[in-house]
């Protein structure tokens, strides 16, 4: 009678225990394309009744008590997690400088002959044309205006190159800027990030691990650390609770429920003027357009790191912070390019001034085109205006070159001084047709420059145009690699933790089996008691 | 854990294999429909690097092949410019042995002095010849005429004298090599000056009809006054004066001819002997004179042998490049269209195998 009402119970109780499983398996179905979801097992036991004493049967057999659910586990590999976030984060830093150096490789792409390239090559063709006829003034101009094409390409380039690293970083100066730009957007996402991840590590604390509901809390923890990975390298520190410390490069962001390191960005400019003492912006200014830093809210926003780009080494702000400015560290960025543009926009600058103004060297005189005159000490060719209007020809940059305003006036073309002569005595102002220093300008196309590393100007752009090349190709192969490092991580985590349709249906007919086994046990149970309330009936 | 494979992971797997086909499949289409191997230049930054310096050396050999067209047809003008002045020059000597002869009367000298004048003529009109807007022979002097013949008959040459290195005009014909593709009028042509003769201090004498001196003076304001050796002024005509000469400059073809006329002149003056002496000595130059026109026309046959044989090396420079590049830079067809078939079939066939495999599950069968 005893064991006919326990049996009884315990399938009540075994129903009971199907449900649930059941339960389990449909939220793994209806979770199968969830991402991040990792599937969770009903673990079975056996339930035992204390009290069995002896060797007794009755008693043995009084102490099984069925089944129960000794819990739900969920399917994780905190290894693989972890390896995971840190090949993320490197994936999205090399993501940012592939994009950084493929618009670089856009800008330099003179493969359809539309280029600095290009723009050098027609300049010293019209220099060759000017050889031939130095006193035309058809010559002339089209030598004037090939020059006016070098200059504008250049300014174009470098307009194009500064956008580069404005679009990323801001131009370091205007806070529109720097709002406009695509790492203001990463670190107020990553802002929001780490909020999420204090109120799930809270909620955390509150919950039992091993339920339902830590379960599901720590799919979503995952995520939002797969999520702060792709913005930044951290390290998590994992409590028996499920919750984590969270830190970027040593200083801990998050720890249990508080933010404790809330990021900021402000100007370059900015953060130069805010220093103690101040820094000269941009002159001693040799950092990245943007500063991020870090503060703790839970202290007032105290500062903890002033200027914290170089702990952001990885992910798409450490991509971001360290392509666009040329930092020293012997990468190709726009920074770099920019930097050897400018001195080759000296260099020009510098070559044909030197040889326009030389000793020697006679420009055709306005007044009379059939007569040579001396050409004047200032008589350049390539400058730049400065800040008070003056034309001078230092510090000339590829975004600043131009052709000198004097050339472009009514008589200006005569200015371009043609002739040589390197023995005074020989000089004969007659002598219109005498082009030798045009013929030494052309001469510079194979001229080693030491400005230029012992390189010519059309080598040393070339030699930028291949570093550019190699940096990308270098980069495009280490990104599908770690991309591929990547994928296959995320496949083995996918494949171990995922939901699998074949395992979930089995599961589902086993526990149906083991629900209608269950009700079948008692209907039999019943039946029995029915029989044995009948008798003597 | 290899021994678990979950439906969502096989799902990516499916679609991460087949956009690797489609990116592969779709290089391929791109190589293919732009002709180009390298769409980038971070595709093969080697090759990039090689097709620009090609394209610049492609560039720079056609500016020296138009270098060299254009040196050749001026150095062909110039030599035929020689060959007709040594033409002339040689009508010149026949005339010249035949007034030697001195069995001329004076009639038939003067018509030969007439003819010598024309040739003289002909001869700086040739000498001024003008090529592609610069005058030949005027050395750097392009612009201004190089010969002109002043009212006293003196041939005077205004360009770059010969001596001065820094006559010449060159093209590059070659990276860095410069070719000089002119000569001087002085070289060629010579000169004559009958230098007129000047007091101490540096004022023109000239000659009245009687045969006195008259020495010219430049006022403050540039006006002349003329004025006697004593100091009284000269009354007559201006234009009757003439010009007392001191000494003669001169120099090949020029100063030969013009030599050679003025001798006539003497001859048909009265001066017979003085005339013929001079008329003789006139024969020796000639030769110099046809001597140095054949020199300079040798040596710039030498360079215009040099030229042609530039333009043969910049020609067969110009082929390699050329299908150097092609070998850099456009595709292959056949591998390429092979390489693209493949492609297309391993995408058709990832396609294919995704849709079959996408449904199988044990949903299928229950």
């Amino acid at each position: 009678m005893v064991s006919l009402l326990s049996a009884l119970n315990m399938t009540a109780n075994t129903l009971s225990v199907n449900e649930k499983a059941i339960s389990v398996v449909s939220h793994n179905v209806a979770n199968m394309n969830t991402e991040g979801y990792h599937k969770q097992r009903v673990n079975l036991a056996t339930r035992n009744i204390a009290g069995a004493i002896g060797n007794n049967v009755t008693n043995q057999v009084r102490a099984n008590g069925g089944v129960m659910i000794a819990n739900v586990m969920r399917y994780n590999d905190a290894f693989l997690n972890n390896y995971y976030r840190d090949q993320l984060s490197l994936l999205n830093k090399l993501e940012q400088q592939l994009d950084g150096i493929g618009d670089l490789a856009d800008i330099l792409d003179d493969l359809e002959s539309t280029g600095i390239d290009a723009a050098l090559s027609d300049f010293y063709e019209a220099l060759n044309n000017l050889n031939e006829y130095p006193a035309s003034s058809t010559a002339r101009t089209n030598f004037i205006e090939t020059a006016k094409t070098l200059t504008s390409v250049l300014n174009s380039k470098s307009v194009e190159l500064e956008q580069n690293t404005t679009k990323a970083l801001g131009d370091g100066e205007s806070q529109e800027s720097l709002e406009n730009s695509k790492i203001y957007v990463q670190y107020t996402a990553l802002n929001d990030k780490l909020t999420e991840l204090a109120d799930v590590n809270r909620a955390l604390q509150v919950t039992q691990t091993g339920t339902l509901e830590a379960n599901n809390l720590l799919d979503k923890r995952d995520l939002i650390l797969n999520d702060i990975a792709e913005f930044v390298d951290i390290k998590v520190e994992e409590h028996d609770n499920g919750s984590v410390n969270l830190s970027i490069g040593g200083v801990e962001v998050v720890k249990g429920s508080k933010v404790t390191g809330e990021l900021e960005i402000q100007t370059a400019k900015s953060y130069c003027e805010s220093q103690d003492p101040p820094i000269l912006y941009p002159d001693d200014w040799d950092g990245e357009n943007a500063v991020i830093s870090i503060v703790n809210p839970q202290e007032d926003g105290k500062i903890v790191v002033a200027n914290a780009n170089s702990l952001i080494t990885e992910g798409t702000l450490g991509g971001l912070l360290h392509s666009a400015t040329d930092n020293g560290d012997g990468e190709t960025n726009a920074g770099t390019v920019m930097n050897s543009l400018n001195i080759l926009s000296q260099a020009i600058a510098d070559v044909f001034n030197e040889l326009n103004t030389r000793e020697g060297a006679y420009c055709i005189n306005p007044d009379d085109t059939g007569k040579l005159i001396d050409s004047a000490d200032d008589n350049y060719l390539f400058v730049t205006v400065d800040e008070n209007g003056n034309v001078v020809t230092d510090g000339i940059t590829a975004g600043n070159i131009q052709l000198n305003p004097e050339l472009f006036s009514d008589d200006g073309i005569w200015n371009i001084a043609c002739a040589y002569f390197e023995d005074g005595a020989n000089f004969d102002e007659n002598a219109v047709g005498n082009a030798q220093n045009v013929a030494a300008m052309l001469g510079t196309r194979n001229q080693k420059l030491d400005d230029l590393n012992g390189m010519s100007l059309e080598d040393y752009y070339t030699a930028l145009v291949g570093k550019v090349a190699s940096a990308g190709s270098s980069l495009q192969t280490l990104y599908d690699t770690q991309s591929s490092v990547v994928d296959s991580i995320e496949a083995q985590i996918k494949d171990s933790t995922g939901v699998d349709l074949n395992e979930e249906l089995v599961d589902l007919v086993k526990y149906q089996t083991a629900y209608s086994a269950a009700a079948q046990v008692f209907n039999t149970c019943n039946a029995c008691l029915d029989t044995l309330m009948s008798l003597g009936g | 854990m290899v021994d678990r494979i979950s439906t969502s992971g096989r799902y990516a797997q499916l679609v991460a294999d087949m956009q690797q086909n489609l990116i592969n499949y779709n290089r391929l289409t791109s190589q293919l429909a732009s002709g180009h191997k390298v769409m980038s230049i971070t595709d093969d930054p080697i090759a990039a690097v090689n097709i620009l310096n090609t394209d610049r050396q492609l560039g720079q050999i056609e500016t020296f092949s138009t270098n060299v067209e254009m040196a050749m047809s001026e150095l062909s003008t110039l030599d035929d410019l020689m060959t007709l002045a040594t033409g002339y020059l040689s009508q010149a000597w026949d005339k010249a042995v035949q007034a030697n002869n001195q069995t001329y009367g004076n009639d038939s000298l003067e018509a030969l002095k007439v003819e010598i004048d024309e040739i003289i003529k002909t001869m700086v009109d040739l000498a001024n010849t003008e090529y592609n807007d610069n005058y030949i022979f005027g050395g750097a002097n392009t612009k201004i005429m190089p010969y002109t013949i002043d009212e006293n008959g003196n041939i005077i040459y205004n360009g770059t004298p010969h001596d001065n290195p820094d006559y010449i005009r060159q093209t590059e014909v070659a990276d860095g090599v410069f070719e000089v593709i002119n000569t001087t009028g002085d070289r060629v042509f010579g000169y004559y000056e009958a230098v007129q003769a000047q007091t101490a201090d540096g004022k023109n004498i000239f000659t009245d009809a009687d045969g006195k001196n008259v020495i010219e003076t430049i006022e403050a304001d540039g006006s002349k006054t003329y004025a006697y050796e004593d100091g009284t002024a000269y009354a007559g005509n201006v234009e009757d004066l003439e010009v007392l000469v001191d000494h003669e400059e001169y120099s090949g073809v020029m100063g030969t001819l013009k030599l050679l006329s003025n001798s006539i002149q003497m001859v048909l003056d009265g001066d017979t002997e003085a005339g013929y002496e001079q008329m003789n000595a006139t024969l020796d130059m000639f030769d110099t004179s046809m001597r140095t026109i054949t020199e300079e026309q040798t040596k710039f046959g030498g360079v215009y042998n040099r030229l042609e044989m530039t333009t043969s090396t910049l020609e067969t420079n110009n082929m390699n490049l050329t299908s150097y590049l092609t070998e850099i830079q456009d595709v292959d067809l056949t591998t390429a269209i092979t390489e693209w078939m493949q492609a297309q079939y391993a995408y058709q066939a990832s396609l294919q195998v995704t849709s079959a495999s996408l449904g199988m599950s044990l949903l299928n069968y229950m």
